[in-house]
């Protein structure tokens, strides 16, 4: 795109100040120091902008870093064209990443045939990330005029981090027809002593009550707690409200992200089965699932899954429509654990519908919040609130306070409970 | 993402005010009235580059200007004023070129030879076709006739002008 700049306006009068000065004085000398003006006049009147015809290479040194790695970025600006008297050059640095060395921008002169070369390092944080287009501006020599052009080069960096360390989560009473570790209420083979009933036929004979049979001449049956898998899906808060910052850089969505792989962990761990949603613009859904495999693909879709990226979403979100989805997948029988910052209302009535329509509902909630300015100790409060609420309808609540680990947010959490 | 500085170039910054302070020097060495001139126009000057403030700059140019004119209408000499002049309006190209880079790629980017090349330039332009000019007029036969330097000027003038249309 082509644009003046406009800078020099006003040079041509400047330029005749001095011509007047000296026609009206009759005096040479004044008469020539228009020529000065004239003479920039003249610089500023070429107003053809620049051919831009560039060939731009990326180079970054580890693709695939850890979390908080730096990885570093090399920029070539090879010039095909003629000489740019005045090139600026900004790298489409994906959002979500900081730049913690060197500048992704640069400014300079490029003789036809010549490479300018752009480094600088970027600090690697959770996610697929994908490089804008090169954004480039080239000025003519008296910057009168301007051309504006992207150049697509196509580089992306993934950071896909482990699982955090496991955090038991007891689950809520509700469970599927699988043996596992959850103790039920209702009577079955088990290990924890239930009830004595009548016998039935087909009743296992390892069951009946011999004692009994030998003191009473009676044919009873032992049973016992049984002990089911439960099936849950941790539900992610990736509504633009929930993007909360704790004043350095790390978003709620951070948080949410490390607290469900922690749950996730142990519940994988225990044999139940674990599923993952988003709650939110983008979409995300994995169904329920055991195992090694589940585990890969819970690590993976937490760390890329656009639902859970570092950046906000743009789009426009209705929450009753994100709900209805997420209860359309959900299995009849499975619980669900939201990640929410209880920013807003509008997510607990959310939850509250969840365990409405029978999915018992468990709340991790990472406290984000300060007391600092009285805005944000009305937004403490109202959290606060919020948890309360919550709480009164029987929803279990782990406020976490981020500063600790949230294993033992968890397990505090727990101990008020009852088993 | 932090912020970036979107401050101009600090090289930029001292070439301009290089630039400028030779020519509020020369500006300065003529009478009182062209100094007193060249003091206002530093300031001006002075506060357009340090807080940024491309108008203050403009206007401090147009002083220093006006300071050069005033110095060759009371007798200085005027080889050194149409140097001055010259300086003045390529320390105000450099400073706002500086500023415009600041605003585009920030203070902490690469931009030396962005600066470099710019401030060369702005200078070559101002001194190259002055220079044939002062040569013509000191060469030209016949005792320097005004008249035909006013023509010539003013050709240059619709040249200009014609050129930017």
């Amino acid at each position: 795109m082509r644009r003046e700049t406009e800078r020099w306006r006003g040079i041509s009068a400047l330029a005749l100040l001095p011509f007047g000065v000296g026609v009206v004085l009759r005096e040479p000398g004044i008469l020539l120091l228009g020529i000065v003006g004239i003479g920039y006049a003249a610089y500023a009147a070429n107003t053809t902008p620049p051919e831009v015809d560039v060939t731009i290479e990326r180079d970054i040194d580890e693709p695939d870093p850890d979390p908080g790695e730096e990885v570093a970025v090399t920029l070539s600006i090879t010039n095909d064209g003629p000489l740019l008297a005045d090139l600026r050059i900004v790298d489409g640095v994906p959002p979500a990443l900081e730049t913690t060395e060197g500048s992704p921008r640069l400014a300079t002169a490029l003789r036809s045939g010549k490479t300018a070369h752009l480094s600088y390092t970027v600090e690697a944080r959770r996610g697929r990330h994908e490089f804008e287009p090169v954004f480039l501006v080239a000025r003519n020599a008296s910057s009168s005029v301007e051309r504006e052009t992207t150049v697509a080069v196509d580089s992306t960096v993934t950071c896909v981090p482990t699982l955090s360390s496991p955090a038991k989560l007891p689950l809520r009473g509700k469970t599927d027809t699988r043996v596992g570790r959850l103790t039920t209420g209702s009577g079955g083979a088990g290990v924890e002593f239930f009830a004595v009933r009548e016998y039935r036929p087909g009743d296992s004979l390892s069951r009946i009550d011999w004692r009994r049979l030998a003191k009473t001449g009676d044919l009873a049956t032992v049973e016992f707690h049984e002990e089911r898998a439960a099936s849950v899906a941790m539900v992610l808060d990736g509504r633009r409200e929930a993007y909360v910052g704790d004043g350095q850089d790390t978003s709620a969505m951070e948080y949410q992200v490390e607290a469900a792989g922690a749950v996730a962990q142990a519940l994988l761990d225990a044999g139940d089965q674990v599923g993952l949603a988003g709650f939110g613009p983008r979409w995300t859904w994995v169904p329920p699932g055991l195992g090694r495999d589940q585990r890969a693909r819970l690590r993976n879709e937490l760390a890329l899954a656009e639902a859970f990226s570092p950046v906000p979403p743009e789009e426009r979100f209705l929450p009753g429509l994100s709900l209805r989805r997420i209860r359309k997948h959900l299995p009849a029988s499975a619980q669900a654990v939201f990640l929410t910052p209880l920013s807003d209302d509008a997510v607990v009535r959310s939850i509250e519908r969840t365990e409405a329509f029978g999915h018992p509902v468990t709340v991790i909630s990472p406290d984000l919040t300060a007391t600092d300015t009285p805005g944000r100790r009305l937004a403490t409060m109202e959290r606060r609130l919020r948890i309360r609420q919550l709480r009164e309808r029987g929803i279990r609540v782990v406020d976490w306070d981020v500063a600790r680990p949230v294993a033992v947010a968890v397990a505090e959490a727990a101990r008020r409970w009852p088993s | 993402m932090t912020g970036i500085d979107t401050g101009p170039p600090r090289l930029g910054v001292i070439i301009a005010l290089g630039l400028a302070g030779i020519s509020v020097l020369l500006a300065g060495s003529g009478s009182e009235a062209s100094l007193a001139l060249a003091v206002l126009a530093s300031g001006f000057v002075l506060g357009g580059l340090l807080a940024g403030r491309i108008p203050l700059l403009s206007a401090g140019t147009v002083f220093l200007v006006l300071a050069h004119l005033v110095r060759v209408g009371t007798g200085g000499g005027l080889e050194l004023s149409i140097l001055g002049t010259v300086l003045a309006v390529a320390a105000w190209d450099v400073g706002e070129h500086a500023h415009d880079l600041g605003e585009y790629v920030g203070r902490d980017a690469r931009s030396g030879r962005s600066v470099l090349t710019h401030a060369t330039l702005s200078v070559l332009v101002g001194i190259v076709p002055v220079g044939l000019g002062y040569v013509a007029f000191v060469l030209a036969p016949g005792g320097r006739p005004v008249s035909a330097l006013v023509l010539l000027l003013l050709a240059g003038l619709l040249l200009t002008v014609g050129l930017e249309r």
